[in-house]
């Protein structure tokens, strides 16, 4: 049978949480400049804004693990 | 009557920073895929909480969230079985025994695991039953989501079709299931956090839990109080079926035996993390009725009943869609369809990469081409791949020329799964078990849900009050004709040497031993953790 790639795989916390960022910093700018509106507001709230805050502190929660992770392996000198 | 919807700028960004992301990642992950491990396995190198949360998003695809939706619109709490009964047990019994079997024996697929407990004949009629399912149910999904982007956004289906399709050929081409199990999690993500301010605001707008009581009819909001007759009940069903067909023999038969969620316990690091997989994925699993079946009473709550109206006939399936149109501003919808649009297109990433790896180490190695260089198998991997992604293509085509073929991808279900959990129960823990009383016991089960469906559909013998009562009773029948053939045809052949058996049978195998992680750290606890929850959900909605 085929041994496993020596290379080290992709953390998948780097794609969810600059993806994630991403959307957040659109969606929080994009709200915060128009205040678009639901067809009913049951909450009266700037949905985009503050979902998109949301987003953005889950994005940067995933890219901080990532980061931490990278440093633990680099000290450890292993491929994680 | 829902109204087409119409996405903005911002919707489309959103929706096309995802694409990017998922074309990227595949890029990424390429230089990672060298060898025909890293390909269909993922090299065996995922931690436990990605191939966890892989394994419930294998089945959380769009198809389920639109479907559970709707069955919270129009059978109430009734849906939760098919989480809390239907999953969780299930769940936790092939982590805990048969993972080590799965894990342990390094068998690369189910079928393999076939071959290596009974025989060629075994795994060859599971690889060919499993190869089609896979490319049906691949094609479905695609059918699905450019049918609801038509109908919800006004998409041209050739347009979704193709476009879905070569991207997800990209990055399963480029990452094979490393890029599947990626996108799943992705995809599990975008989901709860797409959908959990429709979630909130369903919820705030019919009043809370007592808004509900107030606006909906008594029994539509208990799981267990309705159950004594099948005819008390919307869903037709009666406890013995929900509990042995669905909460037995289906959902045994799919978590337990179905390649497709299997692989992705088979791609963890180690024995502890396969045995982990399903358990980590049971915690939000447990969870994901609030997100989907919850909103879907609400909205049958709060929605006007006249909205979900098609052509005169009520649509569950409108619920979220609705709900999406009702709630969402500008940016927030880019984000929900994007949540919609992802787990349509990892649902048939799922499938592909189960189809790819099943038909070159199963069908064409078995076959074909037995000993060939590790290069070669990662190159008809990628083959697989391209001409799977073909046959899905021209199965959503078929799917809209046959527009019941959802009900026929429910009886393959059933006909396939039901009779391989007798097998594989009797396999690895049986070690009279033979391969000959394998074989049989299968196509027995196979020819006997046939057979029941036959005489069901033709009013002959049987006769259900819903067709879900009517899948349930099949699928015991199925199980139980496989079981008893299986028990049967191994009396009378002549088992295999023990000695042939070990670390594929339990009797014959150690148990793995955790002595040396902390309490807490154990797969047991979490198993007991996830089963304490799930009877206390099942008390308080009782």
């Amino acid at each position: 049978m085929a041994s496993p790639s020596p290379t080290r795989t992709l953390d998948i916390r780097w794609p969810i949480g600059l993806l994630f960022a991403a959307m957040g910093v659109a969606l929080a700018f994009y709200g915060a400049a128009f205040a678009p509106r639901g067809a009913v507001e049951p909450m009266r709230l700037n949905l985009d804004l503050w979902w998109g805050f949301v987003l953005v502190i889950f994005g940067a929660a995933m890219i901080f693990s990532a980061r931490r992770a990278d440093r633990r392996a680099a000290s450890r000198g292993g491929p994680g | 009557m829902l109204a087409t919807m119409h996405l903005a700028a911002i919707d489309y960004v959103v929706i096309g920073l995802y694409f990017a992301f998922v074309l990227g990642v595949g890029f990424a992950l390429k230089r990672s895929t060298r060898t025909s491990l890293d390909f269909f396995l993922s090299g065996r190198r995922i931690p436990a909480w990605v191939t966890g949360l892989a394994f419930i998003s294998a089945n959380l695809g769009a198809l389920e969230v639109l479907g559970m939706a709707a069955s919270g619109a129009e059978y109430g709490m009734l849906t939760c079985h098919f989480y809390w009964v239907g999953a969780i047990p299930a769940m936790v019994f092939v982590g805990l025994f048969m993972m080590p079997f799965y894990y342990g024996s390094r068998a690369r697929s189910v079928p393999e695991y076939l071959r290596l407990r009974f025989d060629e004949k075994t795994r060859m009629f599971n690889a060919a039953t499993f190869a089609v399912m896979t490319i049906l149910a691949s094609g479905i999904n695609l059918y699905a989501m450019a049918i609801v982007f038509q109908l919800v956004l006004g998409w041209s289906f050739n347009a979704t079709v193709l476009l879905s399709a070569a991207v997800v050929l990209v990055y399963t081409w480029l990452g094979g299931l490393t890029s599947s199990i990626y996108n799943e999690v992705l995809q599990f993500f975008l989901i709860v956090l797409g959908i959990l301010p429709l979630a909130v605001m369903s919820m705030v707008e019919a009043g809370g839990w007592q808004g509900l009581e107030r606006r909906l009819p008594s029994g539509y909001l208990h799981a267990w109080t309705t159950l004594g007759h099948a005819a008390a009940n919307p869903m037709g069903v009666e406890w013995f079926g929900v509990v042995m067909g669905l909460g037995f023999v289906l959902s045994f038969g799919y978590w337990c035996t179905d390649f497709l969620v299997v692989q992705r316990a088979m791609a963890a690091q180690d024995m502890t993390a396969a045995q982990k997989t399903p358990l980590v994925g049971a915690i939000p699993k447990v969870f994901i009725p609030f997100l989907v079946i919850i909103p879907g009473i609400a909205a049958w709550a709060v929605i006007p009943h006249s909205a979900f109206l098609v052509n005169g006939k009520t649509n569950y399936n409108l619920a979220l869609p609705l709900l999406l149109g009702r709630y969402y501003p500008a940016g927030l919808l880019g984000v929900g369809v994007t949540a919609l649009l992802a787990s349509f297109m990892s649902g048939m990433a799922g499938n592909v990469t189960a189809f790819n790896t099943v038909w070159t180490y199963d069908i064409y190695q078995a076959l074909l081409r037995r000993e060939a260089p590790d290069q070669h198998y990662l190159k008809m991997g990628r083959a697989a791949t391209f001409f799977g992604i073909l046959l899905s293509i021209g199965a959503a085509y078929a799917a809209l020329q046959f527009h019941n073929i959802m009900n026929y991808l429910q009886l393959i279900f059933s006909f396939v799964n039901a009779p391989l959990l007798a097998t594989f129960l009797l396999g690895m823990f049986w070690k009279r078990a033979t391969a000959n009383g394998a074989f049989w016991g299968l196509v027995s089960g196979t020819a006997a849900a046939a057979g029941h469906w036959a005489m069901t559909a033709h009013g002959l013998l049987f006769h259900y009050s819903s067709v879900m009562a009517a899948n349930f009773s099949r699928a015991i029948y199925a199980f139980g004709a496989c079981f008893v053939i299986t028990v049967g045809v191994s009396l009378f052949t002549t088992p295999r040497p023990e000695a042939e058996l070990v670390g594929l049978v339990s009797s014959l195998t150690e148990r793995p031993r955790y002595g040396h992680l902390s309490w807490w750290r154990r797969p047991v606890t979490l198993a007991l953790g996830v089963l304490a929850l799930t009877i206390v959900l099942n008390w308080i909605y009782r």
